[in-house]
């Protein structure tokens, strides 16, 4: 079963090395096809372990450390693609989101399938509502992660021109405005995602004993994470907020999300 | 066989010295057949560009003969006064003929480093000599060769990638900012050259909409002519800086046309998409701190110098790492010339041994009486073999001294020891390959 991720993570680390060959030799176009090829390929793989690792435990792998860096890599595959097939410069943005990718799969390879979870989950494992609010959630974090990566880049790259000392990063990263719209697409999206994910994460609170959930800082990090994109979406649409400052929000928003999931995984609870 | 380049550039002479020493595209067949005389020279090329006047030949006699048919054909053709400019011509032989082809088709012999106009110019100089046939085995065999070395040096270093201009500086730092032009609108500030060129750039990576704002009115209307523009007048420029992406100012003046306060105000109206500020007018017409606002680019003509100039360093830094791919392509183009120039060289000399052979078997045939079938090969087959062992340590060592590129004087001595073997024009010309 391990054999598939071995085979997801070398596709995964031969498609960045791919991206780093046609970035520096400017061919993008040449080499498109092939790229999407391994990334594929890996996303294969990687999607065949996720679904015979739920068939084996009849619920969705999301409990051990393994299984959840396993699927967080696959919804940031999932979503690049989705947003290379809508963006074209999105290619480069690999440059940073494949590493990731390669090295979440590699963690799932390497940690043991020790359970975080206590046992009286498994009731909560079983509801039909639970897959798609990890989707979701998934899908959010990883939007918010490319948002994150995209605003990383509009800086470095409005810094180089700011600073008029045009080095590798102004000749080898998309533009301004297309890091800028990378970075406004993968936010809606990520707060769709969020929206959608928060929507059926309260169905499944409202399921399960209330007496297991009462308090729980994550629920109110949560909340607040998403009150804070609602506001950052808002002014970007309403108010045109764009540039160096949109950016720094994306990441300051990215970073308060990865704490909210850290600390949901260390307290032990599912977000 | 001997190459031999004589010719004039951007570097050795000035425009009325190249103007007059050109070829007109038309002229050109005539010319190759005036100057192809079979005798001299035997194969020849002319590439005549605004930048340089060459005149590429083969020649089987000494290289002295074939450069002074040359200098006399290029004053001829032009009806100039013999000499009239020798101190602007440069001669190139062999070696230093084939590395000048190689570096002049690679751009490395270019007024601008790397501009790639001149691998055309060059394969069309080329296409007008085999159409007109004065194209013969040896430049067969350059030509290709400087092409895939010129190939080689475009893809393996980054000679041609840096922009070297202040317009094409100004419309790339355009694109990494906006990405697409397209839709873009332009302010126009003064009326100066530069900016009209910067303008020609941009329109033709695709901006559309121009406005035009000039302290004198009709020179803006002139320009509005020759492009589809707004006229704006000094005034209106606040009130419309909002509209621009992009701004190019070149104007004259001691005050500043646009200050910090202006720009900030237009930010919030543009929903602060990004404004590029390009002043190329000295003194500097645009407040310089515009520069630091939030989402404002300012550019003036010393920044854009600069990286004109980093750009160009770039440039001679990847025409180093050429020079390397050339010479190594020189060295192994003239080992392929030895080739083909041995190969004859051996042939007369086998062929000479067999004369002497078979001229001693016909003289005493008489003394051995009427042979059969089977004596008479007998006799061949023994001729042969003595010539062939004779022969075989002199073409070995000159098999061997053509691979290595060192025909030294022992191996001629050796083929002189031979007496007339081979006749005085060959060797001659491997006298010279040395």
């Amino acid at each position: 079963m391990d054999l598939l991720l071995v085979g997801a993570l070398i596709a995964y680390v031969l498609a960045f090395l791919q991206l780093v060959v046609s970035v520096w030799w400017d061919e993008a176009g040449l080499r498109r096809g092939l790229l999407l090829l391994s990334i594929g390929a890996g996303l294969g793989g990687h999607t065949v372990w996720l679904v015979r690792a739920a068939l084996q435990f009849g619920h969705l792998p999301i409990i051990s450390t393994q299984e959840v860096f396993a699927f967080l890599a696959w919804a940031i595959a999932v979503y690049y693609l989705i947003l290379r097939r809508t963006h074209r410069r999105a290619d480069v943005l690999g440059l940073f989101v494949l590493p990731i990718i390669a090295l979440f799969v590699l963690v799932a390879l390497v940690s043991t399938g020790f359970k975080l979870l206590p046992e009286e989950l498994e009731d909560v494992l079983r509801m039909p509502a639970l897959p798609l609010h990890i989707g979701f959630m998934m899908l959010a974090y990883a939007g918010f992660l490319l948002a994150f990566l995209a605003a990383l880049m509009y800086l470095l790259q409005e810094r180089e021109l700011k600073r008029k000392r045009l080095g590798a990063i102004y000749r080898y990263f998309p533009s301004l405005s297309a890091c800028e719209a990378l970075g406004h697409r993968s936010l809606l999206f990520g707060f769709l995602m969020l929206t959608l994910g928060i929507g059926t994460g309260i169905i499944l609170l409202h399921r399960s004993d209330p007496i297991f959930w009462r308090g729980d800082p994550i629920i109110v990090l949560a909340f607040v994470t998403w009150l804070f994109y609602l506001v950052v979406v808002h002014y970007r649409l309403a108010a045109g907020w764009r540039g160096r400052r949109a950016a720094m929000l994306l990441i300051v928003g990215f970073l308060a999300t990865a704490a909210t999931f850290v600390s949901a995984r260390l307290f032990g609870h599912i977000l | 066989m001997t190459i031999v380049l004589v010719g004039l550039n951007h570097r050795t002479a000035p425009v009325e010295v190249r103007e007059r020493l050109a070829f007109a595209e038309e002229e050109l067949p005539q010319a190759l057949r005036q100057l192809v005389d079979g005798t001299t020279i035997t194969e020849g090329l002319i590439l005549s560009t605004c930048n340089r006047v060459e005149v590429l030949a083969v020649t089987p006699r000494a290289e002295r003969a074939a450069v002074e048919r040359i200098r006399a054909f290029l004053c001829e053709w032009h009806r100039v006064p013999p000499d009239a400019y020798e101190a602007a011509l440069y001669r190139y032989v062999d070696r230093d003929a084939v590395r000048h082809v190689f570096r002049v088709v690679a751009s490395l012999d270019s007024m601008v480093l790397g501009e790639p106009q001149i691998f055309g110019q060059v394969k069309e100089a080329y296409a007008q000599a085999v159409a007109a046939g004065t194209v013969g085995k040896t430049l067969h065999l350059l030509l290709p060769r400087a092409f895939s070395v010129a190939k080689r040096v475009r893809t393996e270093t980054a000679i041609g990638t840096a922009t070297v201009s202040i317009s094409s500086v100004a419309v790339e730092l355009a694109r990494k900012i906006f990405e697409d032009l397209e839709g873009r609108t332009v302010l126009l500030i003064g009326a100066g050259k530069m900016a009209e060129l910067t303008v020609r750039h941009l329109l033709a990576a695709g901006v559309r909409n121009l406005l035009i704002s000039n302290r004198t009115q009709e020179r803006a209307e002139r320009l509005a002519a020759q492009f589809p523009a707004e006229v704006l007048s000094l005034e209106a420029l606040p009130i419309h800086l909002a509209r621009a992406d992009i701004v190019i100012c070149s104007v004259g003046g001691t005050d500043y046309v646009l200050r910090r306060e202006q720009v900030a105000a237009a930010m919030p109206v543009r929903r602060n998409r990004p404004l590029f500020l390009i002043d190329i007018s000295v003194p500097r017409m645009i407040e310089p701190s515009a520069g630091q606002l939030e989402n404002v680019f300012l550019y003036d003509i010393d920044d854009l110098e600069q990286i004109v100039r980093t750009n160009l360093e770039h440039r001679r830094y990847e025409a180093a790492r050429a020079e390397v791919i050339v010479d190594h392509a020189v060295e192994e183009f003239m080992a392929s010339l030895r080739r083909l120039e041995v190969g004859p060289l051996i042939a007369a000399f086998r062929r000479r041994l067999e004369e002497i052979a078979y001229g001693e078997l016909e003289r005493h045939r008489r003394y051995l009486g009427p042979l059969t079938p089977e004596q008479e090969r007998a006799l061949r087959h023994l001729l042969e073999g003595i010539v062939n062992k004779f022969a075989h340590p002199a073409i070995a060592r000159l098999h061997q001294a053509a691979r290595e590129g060192t025909l030294r004087s022992e191996e001629l001595n050796l083929l002189e020891l031979w007496g007339d073997i081979v006749d005085a024009r060959e060797r001659r010309s491997s006298s010279s390959s040395e």
